[in-house]
């Protein structure tokens, strides 16, 4: 199909508004993964171009209605599919628990070492500083972190897990 | 799907997208039609569209910007010369694993 033999679509405020949300979605998982501007950009085209083929198809030259863009996107794959796959950790076993583990956020690296740091300010306010629970807590963020370390948030979960438990060690 | 199959594809859709180009030009949408029309070789979007932006980034695809009325303007994907050239060297280990795969079924391969 050539561009010239496409018929001319234009899609009303409404459905290109929902159209743009599911497109802000998948560009929001990639740029997560640390796909580049460009690349970005051009997924989203070819999505974009791919919606409104199917949109011609779907409406069959009648009148094109929400409910055709709403059957059109069940169709297709959804944003969390172009999510990259879980980075590979060098053995078999690690690769099975990261595979598990993905699915979750990849924020939950800097969310352990947040919670370190409470229980650190808590127990100390308390009297009896508890560096050793801050440490595992750390810990648990750092191996989290080395699991997301392909996702933006994951690598800042890493630094701010390897800086915590730098600190945590002199204290 | 079994597992099995599932990895197949999944080693084969780089292989499939670049022979899907070897006879001409095409944008994403076209060439995901191109390859799903064939049984067995069911690719998505969320597969395909990522795979097209590493091979041009990697420069084994080409692109040519073109505009549409439908909407943005289409992306004819083409394959370079190195992308010729890595799809040829992927057909011919495609070759000697088939035929392997295929003497060690028909019972024809070397035996100690």
């Amino acid at each position: 199909m050539t561009w010239a033999s496409t018929p001319h679509l234009t899609l009303d405020d409404a459905i290109q508004k929902r159209l743009d949300a599911h497109l802000d979605k998948v560009e929001k998982v990639l740029a997560r993964d640390g796909a580049t501007r460009g690349e970005r950009r051009a997924i989203t085209d070819e999505l974009e171009t791919q919606v409104r083929d199917m949109l011609v198809a779907e409406a069959a030259g009648g009148d094109l209605k929400p409910a055709h863009l709403d059957a059109v996107l069940k169709k297709l794959d959804p944003p969390d599919a172009y999510r990259k796959p879980a980075p590979g950790l060098g053995h078999p076993m690690l690769d099975k628990v990261a595979e598990r583990v993905w699915p979750m956020n990849p924020a939950w690296p800097l969310g352990f070492c947040v919670l370190g740091w409470a229980v650190l300010v808590l127990s100390f306010l308390s009297g009896s500083p508890n560096t050793g629970g801050a440490f595992a807590l750390n810990f648990v963020g750092l191996v989290f972190a080395i699991i997301y370390r392909k996702d933006e948030l994951g690598r800042q979960g890493l630094l701010a897990c390897g800086l915590s438990a730098f600190l945590l060690i002199f204290l | 799907m079994k597992t099995w199959v599932a990895q197949l594809r999944k080693g084969l859709v780089e292989f499939s997208v670049l022979a899907a180009l070897r006879h001409g030009e095409a944008y994403g949408y076209e060439l995901l039609q191109r390859i799903n029309r064939i049984e067995g070789l069911a690719l998505t979007e969320s597969t395909v569209y990522p795979l097209l932006a590493r091979l041009t980034r990697d420069k084994l695809l080409t692109v040519r910007v073109a505009p549409s009325p439908a909407g943005p303007p289409r992306r004819y994907y083409r394959l370079t010369d190195e992308g010729q050239s890595h799809l040829n060297d992927m057909a011919g280990h495609w070759k000697q694993v088939q035929t392997g795969l295929d003497a060690l079924l028909n019972g024809t391969g070397d035996r100690p």
